[in-house]
């Protein structure tokens, strides 16, 4: 009985904010982006990446190129050449494939680490939203301290004094990234904590756990679903400056990162092997930032149709 | 206004203290160490390497190790009788290594007090060495910023001012496009661009801008004055500027939209102003109040930018000093360099706070 009040009170909660029509939010936002051309192409060309990237060893193989097999007589070809569509790098590999496999650690980095980093993001902002008091001041010092220190230094020393490799990355961007979601989801939630339905929710008893995350979590979803979009995108290009520098993925696994740090010692050589690794980094967060853009857009309650 | 500014300072030492802690408990954690930088030769005996290491109080417990980097130690181990000779101590035994004679009196005097010690790998005070670069970040950092004021602002009041047309748009695109790009990308393509495939293209044997350093090579002496050497900071100052620019005309852009439905706008208009007038000296003033806030966090984002800018370049600040230091375990380098830029930012947090209320009169130190 008290549980079908509560989920009442929801429904008609998430149904109220601007949709005379008794459309939810979410469906209304799903409508939305079915009209926004843009953000389907940006969604397109990541899925594009992403299925190419998971496939690099079909592809290569259907290719007959290898991303790890060297070739003394084949340095340095051109893109277009016989064989290698994008040419070969220093020692001969092929790099077409080898940016497919680069692609594998770069996005997969970039996606677990937002993942954590958001859901740690969200649990803290809510939990110190929520509760306030001592919680929500000592949550705000660690913010203010980890947000006073230039946050690619913060993440080049701890990245060094761990061993780098890519469960290291993913651990440390995670674990520093998340203090932006934390303020954001703790500025919501402190709105949400005197609405109705989480009053009406805590009069009949739910316990503080329930309140947060069965009634105020659902109402978050679009500031979670916006900032997970824009995070993996500045991940991604935080994973690529950290292996660009030496401290992120180190060679032998290609990153598309680590290929340009190899790639600026030969501007005379192979100029392409400049350009590819770096433009595949841009398509791919502009694909997020452009789908993080489109999201906000049809996510906003006070748009109209 | 005194008041409020020793209020935010004093807010910041929990910060600084948090600062403080957690880049010493990373240094501790982190491989090689001061024991191993100074024992590294082939013949040091394990026994040499843990005298030492007990003379340097890495055993000690870590709220004294902290304390000794935080305050220094000349204070812990004194010499009163002046015979060179310690004879006094506090928190740290008095003969440290247990061969019975008693240490050299402490001579570190801790960060707090600027001494960040000497660097594992140049053997040289880090102040000192921290002094010698701190000109060329500021030179590239407050090129970038005030070519990212420069551009950047025009740029936002004029999409403000002609909302939807085709140069708002292109305004938008350009500022979603230039934050995607990876920032040592763009270095890279640049100094390709500029050093290899146009001098190619125009048959000529030089590159056309330098790749590379603050100033052409000299035996002695520093660089000389910064209108000699204009081709040197072009393409590190456009690159750290790129997102500068990108950022600011998006911030002025929306403080100059929130300004114009004001009253004040819609009473300028109806006294026959003209539009010039009215957007420049009524709405732009007005729209730049906001974005003194934005002072802070442009100067963390360029602080880090500055790091890879540098490096691409070869930039001889302290961005490039730190990036080398990680990669050589040089561990006081990259304290001293991480500690002084966060007290920079918390500096330039407390200063755009202080700007915001002495620009807008309708906010009140209180």
């Amino acid at each position: 009985m008290a549980t079908q009040t509560q989920t009442q009170v929801v429904k008609l909660d998430t149904k109220q904010p601007n949709t005379g029509n008794g459309q939810s939010l979410t469906k209304l936002a799903i409508r939305r982006l079915l009209h926004d051309r843009l953000t389907l192409l940006a969604m397109g060309v990541l899925l594009i990446l992403t299925v190419m990237s998971a496939l690099a060893p079909v592809i290569s193989a259907q290719l007959e190129v290898s991303s790890l097999r060297t070739d003394s007589s084949s340095t340095f070809l051109p893109p277009l050449s016989p064989g290698h569509l994008l040419g070969t790098d220093d020692i001969g590999r092929d790099q077409l494939s080898r940016l497919l496999y680069a692609g594998q650690v770069s996005l997969l980095i970039a996606f677990i680490a937002a993942f954590l980093s958001v859901t740690l993001g969200v649990s803290i902002g809510i939990l110190s939203g929520y509760y306030g008091g001592v919680i929500d001041d000592v949550v705000n010092w660690v913010i203010t301290t980890l947000t006073s220190i230039p946050q690619l230094f913060l993440i080049l020393i701890v990245a060094a004094v761990l061993s780098p490799g890519p469960t290291t990355l993913i651990l440390v961007l995670g674990l520093i990234g998340w203090t932006g979601t934390a303020r954001l989801v703790r500025g919501e939630t402190l709105s949400l904590r005197e609405r109705e339905f989480v009053v009406g929710a805590r009069a009949i008893g739910a316990s503080p756990l329930r309140i947060m995350f069965i009634h105020i979590l659902p109402n978050l979803f679009s500031i979670i679903v916006i900032t997970l979009a824009i995070d993996i995108g500045s991940l991604i290009l935080t994973e690529a400056a950290l292996s660009f520098l030496g401290v992120g993925v180190t060679p032998p696994t290609p990153s598309w990162g680590n290929m340009l740090t190899v790639s600026q010692t030969y501007f005379n050589l192979g100029p392409w092997l400049v350009v590819f690794p770096g433009l595949l980094i841009f398509i791919t967060v502009l694909c997020l930032y452009v789908i993080g853009d489109g999201l906000r857009d049809a996510f906003d309650p006070t748009a109209k149709d | 206004m005194i008041k409020y500014t020793l209020r935010r300072i004093l807010q910041s030492i929990p910060t600084l203290f948090g600062i403080t802690l957690l880049a010493y408990i990373l240094m501790s954690a982190a491989p090689g160490g001061p024991v191993e930088a100074l024992t590294s030769g082939p013949q040091t005996t394990p026994q040499q390497r843990q005298r030492v290491a007990a003379q340097l109080g890495v055993n000690d417990p870590f709220p004294i190790q902290y304390l000794r980097w935080l305050l220094g130690d000349d204070w812990m181990r004194r010499d009163t009788n002046g015979d060179g000779i310690a004879d006094q101590a506090i928190l740290i035994p008095l003969d440290a290594d247990g061969d019975g004679e008693p240490e050299l009196p402490g001579r570190r005097q801790g960060i707090l007090r600027g001494d960040f010690g000497r660097s594992f790998f140049f053997r040289r005070p880090v102040m000192d060495m921290i002094g010698e670069r701190v000109a060329a970040t500021l030179e590239l950092g407050s090129t970038a910023l005030l070519i990212g004021l420069m551009v950047g602002l025009p740029v936002g009041i004029l999409a403000a001012v002609y909302k939807s047309s085709w140069f708002d748009n292109a305004t938008r695109i350009m500022s979603v496009v230039v934050s995607a790009i990876p920032i040592f990308w763009l270095g890279l393509i640049l100094i390709l661009l500029f050093s290899v495939t146009l001098p190619r293209a125009l048959g000529l044997d030089e590159p056309i801008l330098p790749m590379s350093g603050r100033c052409p090579r000299v035996l002695l002496g520093g660089c000389p004055p910064i209108y000699q050497r204009i081709e040197h900071i072009l393409l590190p100052a456009f690159v750290l500027s790129s997102f500068t620019i990108a950022a600011y005309s998006r911030y002025m852009r929306a403080s100059m939209l929130d300004v114009k439905s004001q009253d004040y706008m819609r009473t300028a208009h109806a006294k026959g102003l003209s539009p010039r007038k009215v957007w420049f000296f009524h709405g732009a003033r007005n729209a730049l109040i906001p974005l003194a806030t934005f002072l802070g966090p442009a100067l963390t984002g360029l602080l880090s930018g500055a790091a890879i800018t540098e490096t691409i370049f070869s930039w001889p600040g302290l961005g490039s000093f730190a990036v080398n230091a990680v990669t050589q375990q040089d561990y006081p380098v990259v304290m001293a360099v991480v500690i002084i830029t966060a007290v920079a930012t918390i500096l330039g947090f407390i200063l755009s706070d202080i700007l915001y209320v002495l620009i807008d009169p309708r906010i009140r130190f209180n």
